[in-house]
């Protein structure tokens, strides 16, 4: 029971984080086209900002600050790097987020050295808001999940009740049009890339500190980004948070779960059996491999995925 | 009409035999001028990265199949391999040691149509996707897996053990380098010949217009399939010459680095051209072993050198000889010359600044700091630590930058130029 309270904190605490990153990169690949493959590298970028800017300031400043920071990073990567490679068409230009995720992870290497940063929690928010069954939770990761809430919020209100959002939304079908209107579409684009970056960035700042700031983590939650994107449906944010959950949820689960994959088939596996050692794996072991084999399942069962519209 | 266009393709087969004399001779006559046995061992490493790159273009410059998991078949080619030469080491069957990356390739043909099956049912973003996740889902396994993959060391094996032809034991990185040789050129030419089949031709359609190549009764599921396959097959056979040539094989030989590595290859060298790839697997190959033993930075500078070759040329480094080829032959290139001289000097000087930068950052964080080195830059000393430095590094670069756009375009206004003047209608054109 207090095991099943906990994987449904977690999960949901990891669902929304994921929902973070995969909600700026189906914005932008929605208006843009472009498959952001460094959305992973500027959620690690908001958590490194955020430990700089913690450790010259607060908390509170590095919270506000950092998203801001790393969405004109985006925004000026956009001007001055993937625009020109807009002309040469949607490979290259996901070609070059690709080795831009290569050179924030060098730069990050550079900036902050090779091993974990000391991103550490605020004190403020470092006590035990509730226990149950003896196992205590984090009052900060209740507080991550209310500044997910917080953030969908203002993405939602901003999309809606702006004038800036209701040109994004009209740039979304009608681009053409939009540009006709003497709206200015490159500058579009940027803001969209900001956003984007700035929306991982967010969830590198709350993230970073209960993951860990290092280098790797962006190719460790990198590919779990796309997994959600295509079990979502590519370019459906619904989907996305849907299929966020879902992971986040069933990840959390898989990890508490110590019989083997065998045992749960109800086999008795023998050690000559062919695949015996995957089959006498504990689940919790494959726990980080459910989300690829949950992407397969979704593209033979239903290649559009959850909620996508579009057969890509 | 008929005469003049075999005329034409007789011309072009002789034409055609050229690269291939040249290049036999250059994997024969390699060893000879590198002969180290360090520079022999990286010669071995470039034939296996030819073969791995090209293969990764059959899907991406030839199919249109944007791959980010192409390490798997390279990986578990390596790894059945491996084990192939242990068990025939300990079980004495004489299966000589020489054919044994026919076990990788077909390592990677089965595994290719396994998981191709899958992932090539669609084109475009949702195979890069598959691609991605396949591939993170494989090096995971190799992880997790402990017995298979030998966790984290990662699996050895003795090339020197087992049957071997002609008594030659692979004790030597030369006999190593000739069997890496051969092969290589097998599979090179395995895979031009693919190009010229009905095969090659339809993938080239399939990536150029899906639909007309359905329309005319063509199943692109089924072209794509088979193209990974064969892919499959020859990133499996360049698995097993790295396993052999190497002596171990790492859960690393699977993963997304591997992956992007090859990835880079095939597009820096160029993707649209056949042998763009040997050229990227070839600057690659050599970027990373020469730069890795002077500097900590060297994967920034080929991540640079990849973004730089992504925004300014996208058609890779055989796109620039296809580009100057027509000029040269009409003798138009004197009017390149200058401009192109012109781009020397503050080119130089702006990849020295970002180097100096780059540099000078590791120095803060590196061995060095520790050790208590000051900062040295082509043997002169510099301050690190303080801001006039790096200010001054900075304005000389930015500068540098800043002539080197002026420069462009000067550049560019000689290339509308001989463009003008080798448009048809123009005398130097010579048609009608």
């Amino acid at each position: 029971m207090e095991n099943l309270v906990f994987v449904l904190f977690n999960g949901a605490m990891y669902g929304l984080l994921l929902f973070l990153i995969s909600s700026g990169l189906t914005l932008i690949f929605s208006i843009m086209g472009v498959l952001n493959f460094a959305q992973a590298s500027f959620y690690m970028l908001g958590a490194y900002f955020a430990f700089q800017l913690m450790g010259w300031t607060n908390y509170w400043v590095a919270l506000a600050i950092a998203p801001v920071a790393v969405g004109l990073v985006g925004a000026a990567v956009e001007r001055y790097g993937l625009s020109k490679a807009h002309s040469a068409g949607h490979v290259a230009e996901l070609l070059f987020t690709f080795g831009l995720g290569y050179l924030i992870l060098e730069g990050v290497k550079l900036g902050w050295g090779q091993t974990a940063v000391n991103y550490a929690v605020p004190q403020v928010l470092d006590f035990s808001l509730f226990t149950v069954g003896g196992l205590s939770y984090s009052a900060y990761r209740v507080f991550m999940m209310a500044i997910s809430v917080l953030v969908f919020g203002f993405l939602y209100l901003f999309l809606k009740k702006t004038r800036i959002g209701i040109i994004i939304q009209a740039s979304l079908t009608h681009r053409d049009t939009v540009g006709m209107l003497g709206h200015n579409i490159p500058r579009i684009f940027m803001l969209v890339f900001g956003i984007g970056c700035a929306l991982a960035g967010v969830a590198g700042v709350i993230g970073g500190n209960i993951l860990v700031t290092e280098p790797s983590m962006a190719l460790s939650i990198g590919p779990i980004i796309f997994v959600v994107v295509v079990i979502g449906g590519i370019g459906s944010l619904g989907g996305a948070l849907i299929a966020s959950l879902l992971i986040g949820l069933l990840q959390n689960y898989m990890t508490t779960i110590n019989a083997s994959v065998g045992g749960l088939l109800g086999l008795h596996v023998g050690a000559h059996w062919p695949l015996y050692e995957l089959l006498s794996q504990p689940v919790s072991q494959l726990a980080s491999l459910m989300p690829y084999f949950l992407m397969i399942l979704m593209l033979i069962v239903r290649p559009r995925g959850l909620m996508g519209t579009v057969e890509l | 009409m008929s005469t003049q266009s075999l005329q034409s393709t007789r011309g072009r087969v002789l034409a055609g035999a050229w690269p291939w004399i040249a290049m036999g001779a250059a994997f024969l006559v390699a060893p000879w001028i590198f002969h180290s046995n360090s520079a022999i061992s990286v010669l071995s490493l470039t034939g296996i990265a030819i073969v791995f790159a090209l293969s990764y273009n059959m899907l991406f410059g030839a199919t249109g199949l944007l791959s980010f998991g192409h390490a798997v078949y390279y990986g578990l080619g390596a790894y059945f391999t491996m084990h192939a030469l242990n068990y025939f080491g300990a079980t004495g069957v004489p299966f000589p040691v020489g054919l044994l990356p026919l076990i990788g390739g077909a390592t990677g043909l089965v595994f290719g149509l396994v998981l191709g099956y899958i992932s090539t049912r669609r084109a475009g973003i949702t195979f890069a996707m598959i691609s991605l996740g396949i591939g993170v889902l494989m090096a995971s396994l190799a992880v997790i897996l402990r017995h298979f993959f030998g966790g984290d060391g990662g699996l050895s094996g003795d090339p020197t053990k087992g049957a071997h032809w002609f008594g030659v034991p692979f004790s030597q990185p030369i006999q190593l380098y000739y069997f890496v040789a051969i092969w290589s050129l097998i599979c090179i030419a395995a895979m031009y010949f693919l190009t010229m089949t009905p095969l090659g031709h339809i993938a080239n359609a399939v990536r150029d217009n899906p639909e007309r190549a359905q329309f005319i009764g063509y199943n692109t599921h089924q072209v794509r399939f088979r193209v990974h396959t064969l892919a499959g097959l020859f990133a499996g056979v360049a698995g097993g010459m790295a396993a052999i040539v190497n002596g171990i094989v790492t859960p690393g030989a699977l993963g997304l680095t591997n992956s992007g590595e090859v990835l880079m290859m095939a597009y820096i060298g160029g993707a649209g051209i056949f042998f763009g790839p040997i050229a990227g697997a070839i600057i690659i190959t050599f970027m990373e072993v020469l730069l890795s033993n002077y500097t900590d930075a060297w994967q920034l500078y080929i991540g640079l050198f990849f973004v730089l070759v992504v925004m300014y040329v996208p058609g890779g480094v055989a796109s620039l000889i296809q580009m100057h080829l027509p000029v040269l032959r009409r003798r138009l290139f004197k009017h390149l010359l200058l401009p192109y001289a012109m781009m020397i000097p503050p080119g130089a000087v702006f990849v020295l600044g970002l180097v100096f930068l780059v540099q000078m950052a590791y120095h803060l964080h590196g061995v060095m700091i520790f050790l208590n080195q000051p900062f040295t830059f082509m043997g002169v000393q510099f301050p690190a630590h303080s801001a006039w430095t790096w200010l001054g590094a900075l304005a000389i670069t930015g500068a540098a930058l800043w002539l080197c756009t002026l420069v462009g375009r000067r550049v560019a206004r000689a290339w509308d130029e001989i463009a003008e003047s080798m448009a048809p209608g123009q005398p130097s054109g010579g048609q009608q």
